[in-house]
């Protein structure tokens, strides 16, 4: 009765929100819910329990690398190969396909890095009802059941994973459609014989095996159901994150209730928050997180997906834990989710951690890492649709220096283009864009003109031209061009998955074909989800061929595919030497190799800037650390306070732009008066003097695949106070951010973690202790951040016009002592924009306080780089006052350096050590 | 005191021995002949071998004039042939040239030629230009003041017309209202007769009477179609009258400059005469010291999605009179300059005089 009531008061609840916010939000109608996609209603319908499937073992095949075995389903008799793989570093990969498909199924290249590297499996013991392997040298062992088909993955005895466990693999076989004749010839049948194949056909014409419409598209499906489906169980878990692109928490909500997430890439128009909706980009990861144990699931697969979570404590109130507890009955606590794909094949890796930073080393060997951005797209970046003309750029290009705002990208959209024709310019409004950018650059600073995949059908327009004379562009299910409406009108879109395709557009940004453009351009893809005006669900139709794959199996890759050609297109232009800078809109697993992604069109609201935080949360756990949302919001206009807070959050978030809808009023940081000018300035600032640091940060993920922006729970991987904490994060490990995201706030209440650690707040040098939750009085001028206690932090605090112009500035170094009086950090340093740090031209020191001397000692002796900054200060936090302090280079006497203590804050200031960053030395304090 | 005093040669282990000058300090003996040297927001002492030594010791920058050092410190350009004027420090040595003598970049990869000479030129060329511009627009400005006081009179002489005829029609239209009345009262008083007279008498009375009741009720009709004349006229009029008013109520300026802006261009309010009310006159923006040197139109056509059409119009002074540029930085919201004679004013002679170089 109680759970009815709640039920009501639930819907009641949702409706009201429903019709509150409906005036202006997404028109959900556009989209599928999953009763409305015909493969996730009928995958869904499925009941736990009932597995058909079993593995037939005698088929069993086991080489060194890999074992075969033949599943069959005991329905329709159909076979299926299951290969298993064991890769190195702690990984069990899952292939299940048909045994013999009528047609080759997708299997998504381009995403694995290479072939993951296996490692030996054994068999340690077969009967008939099931085998045992061991898995490499980890006290693993995989248990194969044969009836039903199951898989656990066991350590010691603790089951970490298993597949099958509810029955809810399924595998819809390719087919010959039954009835072959169309529907008019089909009347012409009277055969009793066939009644009854008829009758079925129709059954499975109504459940939209064979064409299902939507709105007022029709999606021909010529191959048939071909949707796949796996559940896995994972014991011991509460919390699951991952799987972006979604508004929501950073902790995955179970989906009992309501539709499962839903991964397909798609434009949404004004998007909702808290809901599994689509968005963008699809990152089919999954991170399933315990006190104990870290793990991940990667389920390799770039058609329409849909994720249920389930949990048998989810709805438990925490006083029905502790009954449970105390009265000793409680089961442990699972979770378990199901993964339902619309085509392909099931092709998952099972990533076993034990840690996180394990399963973001075992997720970076198969997908790769973040690229190393350059320098200069580490700093701010001023957007606006549209900056209109190119006395305009100059206009908000000086009005930075008027206001002594430092920035490093100016950003034009679409209306640069001559008529939405991308690669030209509009030969008015920007007549001479080489003066434009010479322009630009003499202040250090660079420039980004938008790229988009959807091309203008005209024959006067080269692009265009060129892309149908080659045979590019994808094709409609009839065989012709694949045409749909986006900004220019009617579009083509070429065919990314295709590698002459990409090898031809990357050619394009070359300086002699992309006129007008210069070394400090750089390129933005939107829309490449790719978004059609007039498709289904703003899309590409399901039926559009790419060669031989309709769009069905690939969608969710496209927008990969474009970031790769047009990232491509920019090493190329420079003959492979410098790195390049490409946002991105669509995203897939593997898109953090080829740049940025933000997290699309937002509003100015404020639960848009809450969201921001844990849905560049969710990315980073999936590899794309360089992940940012439009500041201010991109819809409707910010009031000053939302806009002031926006700033100050982006300026801790890894990727920091501003930008704004066309429609709305112009919000350049100097337009809301001196006070608020000088907020937005302040925290512009924050962000230029941590620089050293977010490109330490940066490198770091480049080398590891651990997010820069990265939960609580990553660090603290013990404490479930930080489990589901997404109003705060940490940069790297030894940043803590909790940024002001409430109108009007006089205070947050930050979460500092670790029953050790004690952490600084930046502003104040005050000292907190950790593993408590504290209060901060703020004021508009509050960015609450803190340093841990036992890290040491480069800054350079000589805030210039752009990055570039800091480039020899001298480093201030803030070491912040722990209770143990020992602090660690590094320094990195390289040219900032070529890939010359590949051939080791780099400086990466490890600097260390301990036994009250601080030192720095060079992490990469084989590598070389010169750099002409100097240490020009050192911040003690947390110290006490020394009588002497002598500093040591390797080569040079003994220097007594001048210091200033003040006792009120236990702050040590060493005046002007000056030696150069990249040298040997130790400071002693006596 | 300490303003504007330059001072050289001040040479420290980081920098190099460069030509450099700054202002906002003591002069040269303080430094050579004083052991310290106080932070001018006097926080704090330090010895003067700690003065632009390339680290920030005082908190309002005050040690560090020379060098990028000091979060807020300043930067003093002599720019010997040009203007001087200050850059925040952190433009010394970025490697971007700001100070056209090219001192603030004496440690840096920048090459930077000293352009102050040229810059010079092309201001006292400019300078020159403007005063000519201004001296020519002054006089059409006079010119224009006159015509203005010829305009206004005339237009004032237009109200009194039209506030005469307007009586007049008022007058005109009493007089018909009495007429009316009376001719109604006739009517009734033949009427009454008529009843009076009902049944009875003689046949010939009776026709008589209903004649005359015909007569009145066609004096009625003729005059209530003389007072509907009177009163669509009278409309127009107010109508013209209450536009003639609104628009002299208008603020032209102290000397009713701008009224011709009214009558000789289609500018204000008319500058977007269309059918549609493109833009609506809505005020003058300017600074208190230069009251119409700028002006808002509000409420303009509504802009799709929302809003209407808005616009500031800066005034600037040109021999001619003409709108230079129109933006539309935000949509619908417009940024246009205009350039006219009217916005000359002797002032700017003054401020043209000091700016030369």
């Amino acid at each position: 009765m109680a759970s009815i009531t709640a039920r009501m008061t639930a819907v009641l609840v949702l409706w009201l929100v429903a019709c509150l916010t409906g005036t202006w939000a997404v028109d959900r109608g556009n989209f599928k819910t999953c009763d409305q996609s015909s493969f996730c209603k009928r995958q869904r319908a499925l009941k736990p329990g009932e597995s058909p499937y079993r593995a037939l073992l005698e088929t069993m095949e086991l080489t060194n690398t890999r074992l075969t075995l033949q599943l069959i389903n005991d329905n329709n008799k159909v076979r299926l190969l299951l290969e298993l793989y064991r890769l190195q570093g702690n990984i069990t990969r899952v292939k299940i396909n048909e045994l013999k498909p009528l047609k080759p199924r997708y299997e998504v290249p381009d995403v694995l890095v290479r072939e993951p590297p296996t490692e030996p499996l054994s068999l340690l013991s077969q009967d008939e009802n099931g085998v045992v392997l061991s898995l490499g040298a980890e006290a693993q062992r995989v248990i194969v059941s044969a009836r039903p088909f199951r898989l656990d993955i066991v350590e010691g005895r603790d089951v970490l994973m298993s597949l099958n466990s509810r029955g809810l693999l399924a595998f819809e076989h390719l087919r010959m459609r039954k009835d072959t004749q169309t529907e008019q010839d089909g009347e012409t049948e009277g055969d009793p014989a066939n009644q009854a194949e008829t009758n079925k056909d129709e059954d499975e014409k109504e459940d939209g095996m064979w064409e299902e419409t939507f709105k007022s598209h029709t999606d021909s499906k010529p191959n048939g159901p071909s949707a796949i489906s796996l559940d896995f169980s994972l014991p011991g878990v509460e919390h699951v994150y991952g799987i972006p692109e979604h508004a929501d928490t950073l902790r995955l909500k179970t989906t009992d209730n309501g539709d499962p997430y839903r991964l397909y890439n798609l434009d949404v128009f004004q998007y909702e928050l808290y809901n599994p909706m689509a968005l963008y980009g699809a990152v089919p990861v999954m991170l399933a997180h315990s006190a104990q144990r870290t793990t991940g699931i990667f389920w390799l697969n770039a058609a329409e997906t849909w994720v249920d979570i389930s949990s048998n404590t989810a709805g438990k109130t925490v006083f029905g834990k502790m009954l449970d507890y105390v009265q000793g009955s409680s089961e442990t606590p699972q979770t378990d989710v199901r993964w339902i794909s619309e085509s392909g094949i099931i092709d998952v890796f099972l990533m076993l951690g034990p840690t996180a930073k394990d399963v973001f080393a075992q997720y970076a060997s198969l997908t790769g890492t973040q690229s190393f951005p350059p320098l200069t797209a580490v700093g701010y970046h001023q957007c606006r649709w549209n900056y209109n003309d190119q006395e305009d750029v100059k206009a908000v290009d000086a009005g930075f220096d008027e206001h002594d705002i430092p920035y490093d990208f100016i950003w034009l959209d679409i209306e640069h283009t001559d008529g939405k024709r991308y690669f030209t310019w509009d030969p008015h409004k920007f007549a001479s864009p080489k003066e434009m950018l010479q322009g630009i650059m003499d202040k250090k600073r660079k420039m980004v003109a938008i790229v988009d995949p959807h091309i203008k059908v005209d024959n006067n327009y080269k692009i265009h031209n060129e892309i149908r004379s080659r045979g590019y562009y994808i094709k409609n299910k009839d065989g012709g061009d694949y045409e749909g409406w986006c900004w220019p009108g009617s579009a083509g879109y070429p065919d990314f998955t295709r590698e002459d395709m990409r090898a031809w557009w990357a050619s394009m940004f070359a300086y002699d074909q992309y006129e007008g453009t210069m070394e400090n351009l750089y390129t933005w893809n939107d829309m490449n989800e790719p978004s059609v005006f007039n498709g289904p669900e703003v899309t590409m139709h399901k039926d559009a061929m790419h060669g031989a794959w309709e769009h069905r199996d690939l969608h969710n890759i496209y927008g990969f595919y474009v970031q790769m050609a047009t990232a491509e297109g920019l090493v190329q232009r420079s003959g492979g030497v410098e790195r390049p800078f490409v946002l991105t809109r669509a995203f897939f697993a593997g898109s953090q190799r080829y740049g940025a992604v933000w997290t699309g069109d937002n509003a100015a609201e404020w639960d848009h800037l809450k969201i921001s935080i844990p849905m560049c949360l969710s990315l980073g756990l999936v590899g794309i650390s360089f992940c940012g949302a439009d500041v201010g919001g991109f819809f409707k206009s910010p009031s000053a306070e939302l806009l002031v807070r926006w700033y100050q959050t982006g300026a801790y978030q890894p990727f920091f732009r501003a930008h704004a809808h066309l429609d709305t009023p112009r919000r350049e940081p100097w337009l809301f008066g001196p006070e608020n000018t000088a907020l937005i300035r302040e925290a512009v600032r924050q962000r230029y003097t941590l620089l050293p640091y977010w490109y330490q940060q940066f490198y770091h993920a480049h080398r590891t695949g651990e997010p820069i922006m990265r939960p609580l729970w990553v660090e603290y991987p013990q404490d479930p106070a930080t489990f589901a904490l997404d109003d705060e994060f940490l940069i790297g490990r030894d940043l803590l951010v909790h940024p002001v995201t409430e109108e009007g706030s006089r205070g947050v209440t930050a979460y500092l973690p670790g029953k050790d650690e004690v952490w600084f707040d930046v502003h104040t040098f005050q000292k907190h202790n950790g593993a408590q939750n504290l209060y901060i009085p703020v004021t508009m001028s509050s960015i609450p951040v803190f340093q841990r206690g036992g890290s040491i932090i480069p800054r350079k605090l000589r805030v210039r016009r752009s990055s570039s112009c800091m480039e020899h500035d001298p480093y201030t170094l803030f070491v912040a002592l722990n209770p143990q009086r020992t602090a660690e950090g590094e320094l990195y340093e390289d040219d900032g924009h070529t890939f010359n740090y590949e051939k080791k031209e780099f400086l990466h020191r490890r600097l260390s306080f301990v036994n009250n001397a601080l030192s720095s000692v060079n992490l990469a002796p084989d590598a070389t780089f010169t750099t002409q900054s100097w240490i020009e200060r050192i911040v003690l936090l947390g110290a006490r006052k020394p009588s002497r302090v002598s500093m040591k280079t390797a080569d040079g006497p003994e220097n007594q350096l001048e210091f200033d203590y003040d006792s009120s804050t236990s702050v040590l200031t060493l005046r002007k050590p000056g030696m150069n960053a990249g040298a040997d030395w130790t400071v002693n304090f006596e | 005191v300490f303003i504007n005093c330059s001072l050289r040669r001040f040479s420290s282990e980081v920098e190099k021995k460069t030509q450099r000058s700054f202002s906002l300090m003591l002069d040269k003996r303080f430094y050579r002949e004083r052991k310290s040297f106080l932070c001018i927001d006097g926080s704090k002492i330090i010895p003067s071998e700690q003065v632009n030594d390339d680290y920030c010791d005082c908190e309002d920058g005050s040690d560090e004039p020379g060098t990028s050092a000091c979060p807020r410190g300043r930067f003093y350009c002599t720019n010997l042939g040009y203007r001087p004027h200050y850059i925040p420090s952190s433009r010394v040595n970025d490697g971007i040239c700001d100070c056209c003598d090219a001192s603030d970049e004496y440690n840096s990869h920048a090459h930077c030629p000293n352009t102050c000479w040229n810059l010079g030129q092309r201001e006292r060329a400019y300078v020159e230009g403007q005063m000519r511009t201004l001296d020519e627009g002054l006089r059409l400005k006079q010119q224009l003041i006159e015509e203005g006081v010829l305009l206004w009179r005339e237009k004032q002489a237009q109200l009194g017309e039209l506030q005469q005829v307007s009586e007049d029609l008022q007058l005109k239209l009493e007089e018909h209202r009495r007429k009316k009345h009376e001719a109604e009262r006739l009517k009734e008083q033949a009427l009454k007769a008529l009843e009076a007279r009902d049944g009875g008498e003689g046949h010939f009375f009776f026709n008589l009477l209903y004649q005359l009741k015909g007569i009145l009720n066609q004096n009625i009709f003729k005059i209530f179609l003389k007072m509907r004349a009177l009163g669509l006229l009278l409309t127009l009029c107010f109508g013209f009258l209450s536009d003639l008013q609104k628009k002299l109520a208008i603020d032209y300026g102290a000397n009713r400059e701008f009224l011709f802006l009214n009558i000789l261009t289609p500018f204000p309010p008319d500058l977007f005469h269309s059918k549609h009310i493109f833009l609506v006159w809505g005020t003058w923006s300017g600074t208190p010291k230069n009251q119409y040197g700028q002006m808002v139109y509000e409420n303009g056509e509504p802009c799709w999605q929302g809003g209407s059409r808005s616009a500031t119009v800066t005034l600037t002074c040109g021999t001619e009179t003409a709108l230079r540029s129109v933006k539309e930085p935000s949509k619908c919201q417009y940024i246009m300059d205009f350039q006219t004679p009217v916005a000359c004013q002797p002032v700017l002679k003054q401020q043209g005089i000091h700016s030369e170089l």
